[in-house]
């Protein structure tokens, strides 16, 4: 098995790393979003694990176990959320011993109280101790001190669940840890945003979705491996894709464009690039180099003002120099309803051309259908400009 | 016993109508004329504004004049959909900043900011885009509508509200808001070179507590009242005071409200020609539309609803004169849509039945299965419509459910 077949495994299959750290007697935390900081978690001596959702889930356990308990105008969520909820109520991930729930968008904090209420109503469901990691959005110094307070908390949790004080020897480690990880996925970043690209958007998204769902420090030897023998990869060929909108934790999406022949050289959210491109940073204490990623420059798009997140997005389709920007919004994802329409202003003004997808499912729906639009927007993109002259070395 | 027809709305009911017009149109002139004005949410920053003498506008109440009073939604529909967002009502009033020229009554003038909302992620990018449009600034304050639930609700937590509220919140959040809230009032302060005034503060929320207690007062009566004096339609047109809440106008207004309602009772008149059974709803919604079928087909009155019933606690005592606390304290937890309260005041209302909103083909509901629980047949409806599958529905729960009961002991 080459390093990228390992790293394509953890993503198939995101148990298998935690599964293994459990049968070796280790604890395993489980967290919601990018933010959280696992910096944290893995200084404790635990295994963080990312929740992410199951494409193929029909969302019945939260029908049942939770949709039932409030009025439905409180119950409405995109799919991914939906798809996450699901999982944690129907045993998939019966065996976390710990959960951390982040005060991020409403449809994902809403989870700790309907896991609590569900719980207390259906007692037979898996249960875990969880922690609710309460964040002010707004972005001033009074919400800095608020959110430092809550990191610090959030540590103190951790070592009462441990029942040992995390060191900063510990903590130092991690972040070093943490910090190789965002650097080595940057270099691949750089692979897929290369002209002509060598790594495709799937593979990618793969690679980095593996990151949340392995221990670090074995993520960061299989990055190496791969690295190292990066020059032999092939060359993509065809238009070269943004992919911005709702935050998606499978390949579906990306794999239905790519089938067009184009390649997602970058994409904007807290399962892609979004989640390494702004690096924790020193120097400082360890706390408080987390507290502030926590605060400033969280993956999470839930941040204000909304003119970051927009020249966010807008940056990150001009680094990945992209011919064509495609925004994939899920039903239900108001916050991004909102925001998408100034990032196609945003980046059609720097002469991207773009597609924007409203309402969509969470699973892709049909793919070739997909395919079909996106192949149909593609071919009016390259008849309106011609695609820039092919880089030197690109294929003949 | 006397019944007026149900379509007569009261006279202290249309004054609210009429005194929020005139106050839109006097603040219009004031704003043209280089006062200052904001726009806030329900439960936000209002009462801060009031003091300062800026008048300022609740988005909801807006919205609610636009897509409700106005029948303007569809075209802030489709103005929405134009600028490439999926729209929903909570944007219809940024949306008549995109297209002021068929805004409601002329439209908003250009307010000095927009307070923010992060209640939810969404609401907070459309304050942020109704800025940009206006050109104004957006100062958003924090609190999530969701996160006050990570502090678990005590039993019977609508009797907290006035005297206990921090018992309900998570405290840490409370002296953040308060943090805010300073932070906002000294922005204010330079923006608009005004002091802000404690004792003024007070005074507003004294005189807030007043408002209430004479709508609590009212609302008393009403409920305890048979027939019911006053139609569901007027208890929610009357929800507007709670739009401007401790100033002198909004205070008289409710207590020529409260006088009426008091004149009604005792000469014991009707607002609908029968009331065979009564009926309380656990929705956010308005007077249903399949109130009028209810009426003429069962006798079924709709007594009350949940928004009928929030009002009050808008109210607060203001411990260790501290009455910016108590402000905070309030706006991090006003209610919770809860099966509980609800039946509690299906009881106050003398509900013999409670209606609620139920999806299509869901299992049943904790808000199903609480109501039953204690005494109430509860009937779930999919939608708020009055068509033939939702008369069938309500035909088949009056017979099997309040028909076939044996009558009630005298
Ligand atoms: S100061 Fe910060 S960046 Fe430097 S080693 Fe310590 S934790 Fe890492
Ligand atoms: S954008 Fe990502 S990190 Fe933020 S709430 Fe959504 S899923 Fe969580």
């Amino acid at each position: 098995m080459t390093a990228l077949d390992v790293l394509r495994s953890h993503h198939a299959d995101p148990h298998k790393a935690a599964l293994a750290w459990k049968a070796k007697g280790g604890k395993v935390v489980g967290y919601l979003c990018d933010n959280v900081p696992d910096e944290l978690i893995a200084a404790a001596g635990f295994f963080p694990l990312r929740i992410s959702g199951d494409p193929d889930a029909d969302g019945q356990a939260v029908r049942q176990y939770v949709d039932t308990l409030y009025p439905p105008d409180v119950t409405t969520r995109p799919g991914f959320a939906t798809a996450m909820l699901n999982r944690l109520l129907d045993g998939t991930y019966g065996y976390l011993d710990f959960l951390i729930v982040p005060h991020n968008r409403n449809a994902i904090q809403a989870i700790y109280r309907s896991l609590r209420d569900a719980r207390k109503a259906h007692p037979e469901l898996p249960a875990c101790e969880m922690h609710y990691l309460d964040k002010a959005w707004s972005s001033s110094f009074i919400s800095e001190t608020y959110n430092r307070d809550q990191v610090v908390k959030l540590k103190a949790k951790l070592e009462v669940w441990a029942g040992a004080a995390i060191t900063d020897d510990a903590l130092h480690a991690a972040i070093a840890v943490g910090n190789e990880n965002k650097a080595l996925l940057a270099k691949i970043a750089a692979l897929r945003a290369a002209t002509p690209p060598r790594l495709s958007g799937v593979d990618a998204l793969q690679i980095i979705g593996a990151s949340m769902l392995m221990a670090k420090a074995d993520h960061n030897a299989l990055l190496r491996d791969f690295l190292a023998s990066a020059d032999s990869l092939p060359e993509r060929a065809g238009p070269r894709v943004f992919l911005g909108g709702s935050p998606i934790d499978h390949t579906r999406i990306c794999q239905a464009i790519e089938a067009t022949g184009a390649t997602v050289v970058a994409e904007d959210h807290c399962w892609g690039n979004r989640s390494f491109d702004l690096p924790v940073e020193g120097p400082a204490s360890p706390i408080l180099e987390l507290a502030s990623r926590f605060h400033r420059k969280p993956a999470c798009s839930i941040t204000f003002p909304l003119s970051e997140t927009v020249a966010g997005c807008a940056r990150r389709a001009a680094a990945a120099a992209a011919d064509a920007a495609i925004f994939y919004v899920m039903d239900e994802d108001w916050s991004q309803n909102w925001e998408t329409p100034n990032e196609v202003r945003a980046i059609e003004a720097n002469g991207t051309p773009s597609l924007h997808l409203k309402q969509q499912a969470y699973d892709g729906g049909d793919p070739s259908a997909l395919t079909a639009v996106v192949a149909e927007f593609l071919a009016a993109v390259q008849k309106r400009a011609p695609r820039r002259a092919p880089a030197e070395g690109a294929t003949a | 016993m006397s019944f007026s027809s149900a379509q007569t709305r009261l006279p202290s009911v249309d004054a609210v109508r009429t005194h929020q017009r005139v106050w839109l149109d006097d603040t219009r002139n004031r704003v043209l004329a280089g006062e200052h004005f904001a726009i806030c949410n329900a439960d936000d920053f209002e009462e801060v504004f009031t003091t300062f003498g800026i008048p300022s506008l609740v988005i909801n109440y807006w919205n609610s004049v636009v897509t409700f009073s106005e029948r303007k939604g569809d075209h802030y529909d489709a103005v929405l959909a134009e600028h490439g967002y999926v729209p929903n009502r909570f944007a219809h009033g940024f949306g008549t900043a995109l297209d002021p020229s068929r805004a409601p009554w002329g439209g908003l003038p250009k307010p000095t900011l927009i307070v923010g909302t992060t209640r939810d992620e969404a609401q907070l990018r459309v304050t942020e885009l109704w800025a940009e449009a206006f050109g104004c600034e957006c100062y958003p304050l924090d609190f999530s509508w969701v996160s006050q639930f990570s502090h678990e609700l005590p039993e019977r937590w609508w009797e907290f509200h006035r005297d206990r509220s921090e018992s309900m919140l998570d405290l840490a959040r409370v002296d953040l808001r308060l943090e805010q809230m300073k932070g906002l009032i000294a922005h204010l302060e330079a923006i608009t070179g005004k002091a802000f005034s404690l004792a003024d503060f007070r005074a507003v929320m004294e005189r807030l507590n007043e408002q209430m207690n004479y709508w609590e007062m009212a609302r008393d009566l009403v409920a305890a009242a048979r027939p019911l004096p006053v139609t569901l339609r007027d208890q929610m047109a009357l929800y507007q005071v709670t739009w401007q809440r401790g100033t002198p106008e909004n205070l008289a207004l409710v207590k020529a409200y409260y006088d009426e309602v008091k004149a009604l009772v005792a000469e014991g008149a009707g607002c609908y020609a029968q009331e065979e059974f009564r009926v309380y709803m656990a929705t956010s919604g308005n007077d249903p539309m399949y109130h009028g079928y209810l009426r003429e087909r069962h006798g079924g009155a709709i007594v009350s609803n949940r928004y009928a019933c929030i009002a009050p606690m808008y109210a607060r005592t203001i411990e260790n004169d501290d009455p910016l606390r108590a402000l905070a304290a309030r706006q991090l937890f006003l209610f919770d849509k809860e099966p509980h309260w609800e039946v509690h005041e299906a009881k106050r209302w003398g509900a013999d039945a409670i209606f609620g909103i139920e999806p299509e083909g869901a299992p049943p509901s904790r808000y199903s299965e609480v109501c039953e629980a204690a005494g109430f047949p509860y009937l779930g409806l999919p939608r708020d419509a009055d068509d033939a599958d939702i008369r069938a529905r309500i035909d088949r729960f009056v017979d099997t459910r309040l028909n076939a009961r044996a009558p009630a002991a005298q």
